[in-house]
């Protein structure tokens, strides 16, 4: 009974990642996405949570967006807003990171020479918006990028407030 | 006496144990049925939490069904 269950859930799981595929964008800043490499990653059980993801790219210019739901992974996130210590803008070890906010909701974003910039958003309690930009020249366009996603609708499809 | 009262008292709360996951799972097709995939969700992990301390409790204790 209990495998049925498990089974049951992956497959809302499975439902609810479409619909949040859905309210992607197929391209963001000039990038088209890629349709083979869309993911839907469920277990059926809440410590890995639900992972949706979508990867665009033009030539060397690359956003992968992942959405992480219901995992563990995102109370370490929630750490690092609420952390003082990340208040401010700051730097270590060759990343540069800054809190910003992102429709209306607190955002960590992160530079790295090696990997380029990441958008952090954590959304409600318990999902969490990542976008990673590769070869982007700004802030500003990472920012714009964001804005391709509707943050909103995600939360409401997830169930987050 | 006493024995026999315990093994009701066990039992009732076994069923009463089970219709919550039974509840559960009737929330479940209910919000299933409505699109409320967000809520068939929710239910389904309260009934497998429900199931699991039921599991649990028959692990501790043979007797408990």
């Amino acid at each position: 009974m209990r495998f049925a269950i498990q089974e049951a859930m992956r497959g809302v799981e499975l439902q609810i990642g479409e619909q949040v595929l859905e309210t992607f964008p197929t391209s963001v800043s000039g990038l088209d996405y890629n349709e083979d490499r869309d993911q839907i990653v469920t277990s059926g059980v809440g410590f890995v949570g639900l992972n949706i993801g979508r990867y665009y790219a033009n030539g060397d210019r690359k956003v992968e967006v992942l959405i992480n739901n219901n995992s563990v992974m995102v109370s370490s996130v929630n750490l690092y807003l609420t952390n003082p210590a990340y208040s401010q803008t700051g730097q270590s070890e060759g990343t540069q990171y800054k809190r910003i906010t992102v429709q209306g909701n607190k955002a960590l974003i992160q530079y790295a020479d090696y990997s380029g910039y990441q958008l952090s958003v954590p959304l409600g309690q318990s999902t969490l918006f990542v976008l990673k930009c590769v070869n982007f020249e700004s802030e500003d366009d990472v920012i714009s990028a964001s804005d391709n996603f509707d943050l909103a609708e995600i939360k409401s499809l997830l169930g987050e407030n | 006496m006493k024995f026999i009262a315990f093994i009701i008292i066990i039992f009732a709360v076994y069923q009463a144990k089970s219709q919550d996951v039974n509840t559960k799972l009737d929330e479940a097709a209910s919000a299933y049925r409505s699109e409320d995939l967000e809520n068939t969700r929710f239910s389904l992990q309260q009934s497998l939490t429900e199931l699991d301390i039921l599991v649990g409790q028959e692990i501790l204790n043979p007797h408990y069904s």
